[in-house]
C-alpha cells in the first residue's frame, strides 16, 4: 500500500481535519481505505458560497440549495453523536434559519468547542424579527471559541424577552468575536460578566441599547466600563463614550482602540477657545466628557502593544490637553525603554493624520 | 550556567547531542529524560536523516527560558513562514517519515505542520484522479462503485 494510505486512521483523520469538508468528502472515492475516513473527522468546515452562482436560474439555485441542505444533513447524520471539535459554517445563500439552527444545535449537543458561524438569511425567512440564534448557544458548557458574523445583524440580545438578567451562561468561553453591520448585545454591564474566563473579545460595530436613551449609531454612549481582569487582548471600536468609570483590565497585553467622533465634534474640539462652548449646554458637555478617555487609557497601563487611530488620540488630547498628552507620550517612551516587544502603533485613520509611526510623534496630535 | 545536553541515537547508531530544552518539545523525550537522566536515548525507528530534520525543527521552535526578557528568537509570523519553507523543501516520502516521527515523538506542532502540508497537497488537486496520481494510491473500486459513492458523498456543485 502507498505511504499515505498506510498511515493509521487517526493520523489520516488529522490530515483531513485541515481540509474543508468539501475536499475531505472527495477523498472517499480514492480507494476502499479512504471510503469512511472523512466521516470520522471531528472538524466540519462547510461553506455554501462555493456553489453560489448568481448567473444561474432561480429554480436551479433552489435545487442546489436543497442538495446542499441534504449534504449537511447527511454528514451530521453519519457522524451521529460522536464528539466534534470545531464547526465552521458559512451559509449565505438563503438556507432557512430553522435548518441552520438545527445544525448548530446538533454540534452543540455533541460538545463543539470551536464554533464559527457566518450566516445571512433572506428577509422572507426571518420576517421582521430578524434571525435568532438558537437558545442552546447561550448555555453551552463546552464552547471555548465563538465567532459570529453576519452582513446585517447579530442579535445576541433577543433572549432578553424571556429572562431579564444573566440570561446566558458560557463558562468555558475564552474567545468571542462578533462582526456585523449591527450587533445587539444589551448593556455591557450585563454582557461581559457572563463570560468568566474570557481572554479575547473582539466586537465590531456594536450598537449599545440603553433603556433610558434612544441610542442610534450616531449618538455617543454615556458610560462604558470594562471589568475584565483576565482579558489579554482587546479590539474596541465605538463612538467615544462620555465616561469610562471602571477600567479593570490588569492582564491586558494587546489593545486596538478606535474611538470615533463625528466631524462636528472634531471641529469643536479644535476650536482654540472651546472652553466657551461649555456654557452652551449639552454640546459643550459632550466635549468636556471626552476628557474621560484618559481613564480608559490609564486603565490599560500594562498593555504592551497598543494601536490607536487618529480620532482616539485627538479625543484623548483635546480636552484636558496637557494631562492626556503626557499620558500617551509616557506610554510611548516606556515602550522604547522596555525593549522591542512593546510598541505603540498610531494608525492614522483620517487624512489629516500627519503624526504617527511607532511610538513617536504622538506629541503633535490634535493639531 | 551551561546548558544541559542530552544524546539521541538514530536507528543507524549515529549520536546527536542536543540541548535538553530543544529535545523536550517532544513529550516522549521529555518523559524519558526525567525517567532516565544522563542516559543516551535510542530512537530505533528513526533514521539519522529524519532525526536531523526533527532536531532542526525543534531548534527553531525552542522557547528559551534564560530570563533575559526576549523569550523567543523569532516572532510567530516569522516562524509560520519558516515552517512553510521547511515542509516545502521536503519530498513526499520524507514528509511521511517526518509526520510519523512527529507522531511517535509526540511533537504536536510538527505533526500539525506536516499534516497541513499533506492536506494542502490534497486540496491542490483538481479531482480524485490527481490525488491518486500524486500519492500513488491504487484505486480498488469499480467505476460503478465510484459513481455510487460520488452520488452519496459529493458536495453539491
Amino acid at each position: 500500500m502507498d505511504r499515505v494510505s498506510s498511515l493509521p486512521d487517526e493520523l489520516l483523520c488529522h490530515v483531513l481535519s485541515f481540509l474543508p469538508t468539501k475536499n475531505a468528502a472527495l477523498t472517499s472515492v480514492l480507494s476502499k481505505r479512504w471510503l469512511n475516513l472523512w466521516k470520522l473527522v471531528p472538524n466540519l468546515d462547510i461553506d455554501d458560497s462555493v456553489f453560489l452562482h448568481p448567473q444561474d436560474g432561480k429554480g436551479e439555485r433552489q435545487e442546489i440549495r436543497q442538495s446542499f441542505v441534504d449534504f449537511v444533513d447527511r454528514v451530521l447524520a453519519m457522524q451521529g453523536d460522536s464528539p466534534i471539535n470545531s464547526f465552521s459554517l458559512k451559509c449565505i445563500t438563503g438556507v432557512h434559519p430553522d435548518t441552520v439552527n438545527r445544525w448548530i444545535c446538533n454540534v452543540l449537543e455533541r460538545g463543539v468547542s470551536d464554533l464559527n458561524l457566518f450566516t445571512d438569511f433572506s428577509y422572507e425567512d426571518t420576517e421582521e424579527d430578524g434571525y435568532r440564534l438558537p437558545r442552546e448557544l447561550f448555555f453551552s458548557s463546552t464552547l471555548v471559541k465563538l465567532k459570529l458574523r453576519s452582513e446585517h445583524c447579530v442579535d445576541w440580545w433577543w433572549r432578553r424577552w424571556f429572562i431579564c438578567s444573566s440570561f446566558f451562561s458560557l463558562p468555558m468561553l475564552k474567545s468571542f468575536d462578533i462582526d456585523s453591520e449591527l450587533v445587539l448585545c444589551g448593556e455591557i454591564e450585563d454582557f461581559i460578566p457572563s463570560f468568566p474566563v474570557l481572554e479575547e473579545l473582539r466586537m465590531a460595530t456594536v450598537e449599545w441599547r440603553e433603556p433610558y436613551v434612544i441610542v442610534s449609531r450616531f449618538v455617543n454612549p454615556k458610560s462604558v466600563s470594562f471589568d475584565t481582569p483576565n482579558l489579554l487582548s482587546l479590539s474596541y471600536y465605538d463612538l467615544v463614550a462620555e465616561d469610562y468609570p471602571l477600567v479593570n483590565m490588569k492582564k491586558l497585553v494587546e489593545a486596538t482602540i478606535s474611538l470615533i467622533v463625528t466631524d462636528a465634534q472634531i471641529k469643536r474640539l479644535r476650536e482654540p477657545n472651546n472652553g466657551e462652548l461649555l456654557e452652551d449646554g449639552d454640546e459643550g458637555d459632550v466635549v468636556l466628557h471626552f476628557g474621560n478617555v484618559v481613564k480608559l487609557i490609564n486603565g490599560i497601563e500594562n498593555v504592551q502593544t497598543l494601536s490607536l487611530t487618529s480620532d482616539t488620540l485627538e479625543v484623548g488630547a483635546g480636552d484636558e490637553e496637557g494631562e492626556a498628552q503626557t499620558e500617551l507620550r509616557r506610554d510611548g517612551e516606556d515602550s522604547g525603554a522596555r525593549g522591542n516587544k512593546d510598541r505603540v502603533v498610531a494608525d492614522c485613520a483620517t487624512d489629516d493624520g500627519v503624526w504617527g509611526g511607532e511610538g513617536r510623534g504622538l506629541g503633535s496630535m490634535g493639531q | 550556567m551551561s546548558k544541559k545536553m542530552i544524546v539521541l541515537k538514530s536507528s543507524e547508531g549515529v549520536s546527536f547531542v542536543v540541548e535538553e530544552a530543544v529535545a523536550r518539545q517532544s513529550k516522549i523525550i521529555s518523559f524519558l529524560v526525567e525517567e532516565f537522566p544522563d542516559r543516551e536515548l535510542p530512537l530505533t525507528n528513526m533514521t539519522s536523516e529524519i532525526l536531523r530534520k526533527t532536531i532542526e525543527y525543534c531548534k527553531k521552535h525552542v522557547v528559551e527560558d534564560d530570563g533575559g526578557g526576549d523569550s523567543s528568537s523569532s516572532s510567530s509570523g516569522d516562524l509560520k513562514e519558516w515552517d512553510v519553507k521547511f515542509v516545502a523543501e521536503i519530498d513526499q516520502p520524507r514528509l511521511m517519515d517526518l509526520l510519523m516521527a512527529a507522531n511517535y515523538l509526540d511533537i504536536p506542532s510538527l505533526l500539525d505542520v506536516t499534516c497541513q502540508k499533506v492536506a494542502d497537497t490534497i486540496a491542490a488537486c483538481n479531482d480524485e484522479k490527481e490525488i491518486r496520481a500524486t500519492f500513488n494510491i491504487e484505486n480498488d473500486f469499480t467505476e460503478e462503485e465510484v459513481e455510487a459513492i460520488r452520488m452519496e458523498n459529493q458536495y453539491p456543485i
